[in-house]
C-alpha cells in the first residue's frame, strides 16, 4: 500500500504543481511567440549598414508610420555579406521584405540572383541615375567616399591612389585587405576603369612599393593617426571619425584633376524582395529611406555619409555629391568585376 | 497481445527524440550537403578546403591555441583547486567566485575588457594582445574556472579515511600526490578535455583579436559567403576533435559514476606561514585575470548618459536574452533530469556521449545545421521565430544539465525507489514522489547552470535569432562596430549584472560540499 499524504507531502505537491505551471507557462512562451508575424504593421528587414548608424533610421520610420520594423543586422566578421548571403539562401522562402545594402554590388548581386523585385520609389526622384539600377531592382542613397587619410605630420602629400606606387612611400602606406569590404569595390573599380593589365600591375607594384595590409579600413585609419604608416586609402566614415577625435589627419579627396579618375561614391542601396511577405510595407520603409530627410540624418550621423540628392544640408567635414568628382563606373559591372578578380586578389593577398 | 509500453519508455522515446531533432539531425544534415554537390556525391569541398593555403595553418593555430590555454587552465586551475578544496587558506570562497566571474560572461567581455587595458598602455601591449598571446590570455581566464571548479568538486570526493590513513605515513606532499590526485583525476582530465573543446571552438574571442582559426573561417564561409558545403567542411575537423576529446573522456571515466558525493569533513592542510603569500598570490591573480579587465570594461559604463542610450538601443534585447535563456533552462532541466535518471546506474552510454559531443561541437557548427534542416516554406514556425534558437541552446547544453542531475541522483539511495516499486506506484509516481522531492537542489543548480550558458552564448545567439529577436551578447556584437565605447560598456555592465544574479544564487546554493543536500 502507498502511504497516505502527510502534511508535508501535501505542501510538497502543491509546490510541484506550482513548479510545473511555471514551467509550462515558461515553454509556451515561444510557442506563443511562434505565431509569425504576418500581419499589415510589420516590415522586415535585413540590413548590412552598420546598425549602429542604420537603427536610429528604423526606429524613426517605426515612431513616424506605426509600422513595427524586424530587423536582422550584418556583423563585422561577416565583412557585410552575411545577410546578404542569407537573402540568397531564403530565395524560395523569403522572410524579409527590404535588403538595406551598404553598397550597390550587394544589391545587385540579388538583383542577378533573383532575389528583389523592381519598385520605383517616389522619393528616389532627384537622385542621379548613374546611383540607380537602370531597371529599378535597387536605388542609392547616402553615399560612403574612397578618400585618401593622411598623416598631418607626413612629408608625402597623395593627391592620387597612385602615390601607392611612388618610390617614396615605399613601405609608407597601408591598405585594407582587397578580398573584403569596400577595397574589393575600389580594386574593382580600379580593374574596371583601367582594364585588367594596367589594373593588375598597379597592384603588383603597389605590393612591391611594401604596402601594408590591414585587416580593414578602421585599422588602416588607426595606422595612419598613430603614425605607422603615412597614408591609406579608407572610407569617408572612417576619416571623418578619425578627424572628429582630434587625431593628427587630413582627408584628400583623390584624382579631382578634370583628367583624374575620381572618387569612387558607394552609395547605399536598398531594395524590395520579391514574394516578401509585407510588400507594402516594405516600399513604404524604400520611400522613407530614400528620402531627403534620412540623408540628411545620415549626414549629421558619425558615419558622415554623403546625400545624393543635390541640396540637402551637411555639416562641414562632409563634402557635397555636387562638389566631387565621382569615379564614373557602372555599379552592375563593378560587381561582375568583382567575382571575376577573386582568383587575382586571393593569390595578391596571398590566401 | 504484445507487451504494452511503459510510461519510462515513451518519456525515454520523447526525450531522445528531442535531442536528435534538435541536435543530431542538424549535424547530419550538414554532413550530408557536406559531400553531396549539384545532385551527386562529391568530395570537392574537403578537397579544396584541405588544398586551400589557409587551411593547415589555421588548423595549427587552432590546435596551439587549445593546447596553449588547457595548459595554463591546468597549470593554473589544478593548484588553485586543491588551495581552494583542502587548504585553509584565507578568504578562498571569496577568490574562488571571484575567479569564476568569467566563466559566467560572454568570453568576447574580458578580450574587450584586454583591448581597453592596452589602449591606455601603447603600440608593443596592443600588438601582443592581437594575436596568440591576447587569445591564451582571454581563453585561460575564461576557462580556468572549469578546471578550477572542477578539481575543487573531485578533490572534496575523495574519501577522507583513505587520506588520514595515507598521512599516518607520510606527509601532505606525498598523499596529495599518491591519494587525492589519482583518485580525482577523472575530474580533472575531464576539466581539462573540456577546456581543450571549448578553446578549440571559440569563436569569438579569435574573431576580436584577429588570430585567424577553423572556428573563424567556418563561421565566415557561412556567414560572408553562406556556403554551407564549404562551412561544414571547414567545421569537420573541430567535428572529428571533439569526438576524439568524447572518447577520451569515455576512457577515462568507464566503470566510473562521476558525482559529487561528500565524504564527510574534509582533511585540511594548514599552511602555516605559507598562508599570507598564498592568499597574495591568489589576490594578484583574481585582480590580474578579472578586476584589471572588466574594471577597465565597465570603467566608462556608469554615466547616465551612456547607460540611458544602452537601455534604449538594447532594452528589448535584454528582456528576450533573459527570457530566452529561462525557456531554454527550464527545457534543459525538465530534459536532464529525465536524460539523467535514465543514465543512473550506467545505463544509456552512448545518450551520454553524444550528448557530450553536442556540447563540444562548436556553437557555429550547431548553428549552421539548424539553419540548414529548417529553412524551408513548412517550418517557419522554427525558422522564424525564436524556437530554432532555443532547439540550439537544447542541444548545445543538455549535456551540462544531464550529467548534473545525474550527479544529484546518484546520490538518492536506489533502495527509495524500489521500496516504492515494491509498494505499487507506477514509474511516474515514483519519479514525482521520491526523485523530484528529493533533487530540489540539483533542479535550481541545474536550472542556473543552463540559464547562464545560454545567456552568455554568443554563436547560437548570434546565427539562429529571428529578424528582430536578437538576444543581448549578439546585440552588443553587431553594435560595437562603430559603436560609442561608453555605450558598449553600459551594454557590458547589463549583461554581467543579468548573468552575475544567477552566479550569486548558486553560490547560496552551493555553500561548499557540492550540488546535493
Amino acid at each position: 500500500m502507498w502511504p497516505r499524504p502527510t502534511r508535508g507531502s501535501r505542501r510538497r505537491k502543491k509546490i510541484m504543481r506550482k513548479a510545473i505551471g511555471i514551467v509550462v507557462t515558461l515553454a509556451l512562451i515561444p510557442i506563443l511567440n511562434s505565431c509569425r508575424a504576418t500581419g499589415s504593421r510589420t516590415v522586415v528587414v535585413y540590413v548590412s549598414e552598420d546598425q549602429v548608424f542604420s537603427e536610429p533610421i528604423l526606429k524613426d520610420f517605426e515612431r513616424e508610420t506605426a509600422i513595427t520594423v524586424k530587423s536582422v543586422f550584418d556583423t563585422e566578421e561577416s565583412k557585410s555579406t552575411g545577410v546578404m548571403n542569407r537573402l540568397i539562401a531564403e530565395k524560395d522562402n523569403p522572410q524579409a521584405d527590404v535588403y538595406w545594402a551598404n553598397e550597390p554590388a550587394r544589391a545587385d548581386a540579388l538583383k542577378q540572383r533573383g532575389v528583389s523585385t523592381p519598385y520605383v520609389s517616389p522619393s528616389a526622384e532627384g537622385i542621379s541615375d548613374q546611383f540607380k539600377d537602370p531597371d529599378h531592382y535597387w536605388t542609392g542613397f547616402s553615399a560612403r567616399a574612397r578618400l585618401l587619410l593622411v598623416n598631418a605630420k607626413s612629408t608625402i602629400k597623395p593627391a592620387s591612389v597612385m602615390a601607392y606606387t611612388d618610390p617614396s612611400a615605399k613601405g609608407r602606406a597601408a591598405i585594407a585587405n582587397p578580398l573584403f569590404g569596400t577595397t574589393t569595390d575600389y580594386v574593382a573599380a580600379l580593374f574596371t576603369m583601367w582594364g585588367d593589365e594596367r589594373a593588375g600591375t598597379f597592384m603588383n607594384d603597389m605590393k612591391k612599393n611594401g604596402v601594408k595590409v590591414t585587416t580593414s579600413n578602421g585599422e588602416s585609419a588607426d595606422f595612419v593617426a598613430t603614425g605607422q604608416v603615412d597614408f591609406s586609402l579608407v572610407d569617408s566614415d572612417d576619416a571623418v571619425n578619425r578627424k572628429k577625435q582630434g587625431k593628427p589627419v587630413e582627408i584628400v579627396y583623390p584624382d579631382q584633376d578634370p583628367n583624374g579618375l575620381g572618387v569612387l561614391i558607394l552609395p547605399n542601396a536598398v531594395a524590395l524582395i520579391k514574394g516578401s511577405p509585407h510588400a507594402e510595407n516594405g516600399k513604404q520603409l524604400i520611400d522613407y529611406l530614400l528620402s531627403k530627410s534620412t540623408e540628411r540624418k545620415l549626414a549629421f550621423a558619425d558615419c558622415a555619409q554623403i546625400p545624393l540628392h543635390s541640396g540637402v544640408e551637411t555639416p562641414p567635414e562632409v563634402r557635397r555629391i555636387e562638389d566631387i568628382k565621382p569615379m564614373r563606373v557602372g555599379y552592375a559591372d563593378l560587381a561582375r568585376k568583382m567575382d571575376e578578380i577573386q582568383p587575382f586578389l586571393k593569390e595578391w593577398a596571398g590566401q | 497481445m504484445g507487451r504494452p509500453v511503459r510510461a519510462e519508455t515513451i518519456v525515454l522515446g520523447l526525450c531522445v527524440a528531442l535531442v536528435a531533432i534538435a541536435g543530431l539531425a542538424p549535424i547530419a544534415v550538414m554532413g550530408f550537403e557536406s559531400v553531396w554537390h549539384d545532385g551527386h556525391f562529391s568530395l570537392d569541398h574537403y578537397r579544396e578546403l584541405i588544398s586551400s593555403a589557409r587551411f593547415w595553418p589555421l588548423f595549427g593555430n587552432s590546435i596551439q591555441l587549445a593546447l596553449a590555454t588547457t595548459t595554463v587552465c591546468g597549470l593554473i586551475g589544478v593548484p588553485a583547486g586543491i588551495l581552494f578544496a583542502k587548504s585553509d587558506l584565507s578568504l578562498r570562497s571569496g577568490f574562488m567566485w571571484l575567479l569564476t566571474v568569467p566563466l559566467v560572461l560572454p568570453p568576447y567581455f574580458v578580450a574587450l575588457g584586454w583591448a581597453r587595458v592596452v589602449a591606455r598602455i601603447g603600440t608593443i601591449a596592443s600588438d601582443w594582445l592581437f594575436g596568440f598571446g591576447g587569445c591564451v590570455l582571454v581563453l585561460s581566464s575564461v576557462f580556468l574556472p572549469i578546471t578550477m571548479l572542477l578539481t575543487f568538486a573531485s578533490i572534496l570526493n575523495v574519501d577522507r579515511r583513505l587520506e588520514e590513513a595515507a598521512r599516518l605515513v607520510s606527509g601532505w606532499p606525498g598523499v596529495l600526490r599518491r591519494v587525492t590526485l589519482p583518485l580525482s583525476a577523472p575530474g580533472i582530465v575531464f576539466s581539462l578535455v573540456l577546456v581543450f573543446l571549448l578553446a578549440m571552438g571559440e569563436l569569438s574571442v579569435p574573431s576580436f583579436l584577429r588570430y585567424p582559426t577553423l572556428p573563424v573561417l567556418s563561421f565566415t564561409q557561412f556567414a560572408a559567403s553562406y556556403n554551407f558545403g564549404a562551412a561544414t567542411a571547414a567545421a569537420v575537423p573541430l567535428a572529428a576533435i571533439a569526438f576524439v576529446g568524447v572518447l577520451v573522456e569515455s576512457a577515462f571515466l568507464r566503470d566510473r559514476d562521476y558525482t559529487f558525493r561528500s565524504t564527510g569533513q574534509t582533511l585540511f592542510i594548514s599552511l602555516r606561514h605559507w598562508k599570507s603569500p598564498l592568499a597574495a598570490l591568489m589576490a594578484a591573480l583574481c585582480f590580474a585575470l578579472v578586476i584589471l579587465p572588466l574594471s577597465a570594461l565597465f570603467a566608462d559604463a556608469f554615466s547616465p548618459a551612456a547607460m540611458h542610450e544602452a537601455m534604449q538601443r538594447a532594452g528589448a534585447s535584454v528582456v528576450r536574452s533573459v527570457m530566452y535563456s529561462a525557456v531554454a533552462a527550464t527545457i534543459l532541466m525538465a530534459l536532464g533530469f529525465l536524460l539523467g535518471h535514465f543514465m543512473r546506474g550506467g545505463r544509456q552510454r552512448v545518450l551520454s556521449a553524444f550528448t557530450l559531443a553536442l556540447f563540444a561541437i562548436p556553437g557555429t557548427v550547431l548553428s549552421i545545421g539548424l539553419v540548414r534542416l529548417w529553412n524551408t516554406p513548412g517550418t517557419w514556425f522554427i525558422y522564424a521565430t525564436p524556437a530554432l534558437l532555443i532547439l540550439g541552446y537544447t542541444a548545445q547544453y543538455c549535456a551540462v544539465t544531464t550529467r548534473l542531475s545525474l550527479a544529484g541522483l546518484m546520490l538518492i539511495p536506489t533502495s527509495l525507489d524500489e521500496a516504492g516499486r515494491l509498494g505499487g506506484a507506477m514509474w511516474a509516481r515514483r519519479l514525482f514522489r521520491i526523485s523530484i522531492p528529493l533533487s530540489t537542489r540539483t533542479l535550481v543548480c541545474s536550472w542556473l547552470a543552463a540559464y547562464i550558458l545560454c545567456l552568455r552564448d554568443v554563436p547560437i545567439a548570434l546565427m539562429t535569432a529571428p529578424p528582430g529577436g536578437d538576444p543581448l551578447p549578439a546585440r552588443i556584437l553587431t553594435l560595437m562596430a562603430n559603436g560609442a565605447p561608453p555605450m558598449i560598456a553600459s551594454l557590458c555592465l547589463i549583461m554581467a549584472i543579468a548573468s552575475l544574479i544567477p552566479l550569486v544564487i548558486l553560490a547560496r546554493v552551493i555553500p561548499s560540499r557540492g550540488i546535493t543536500a
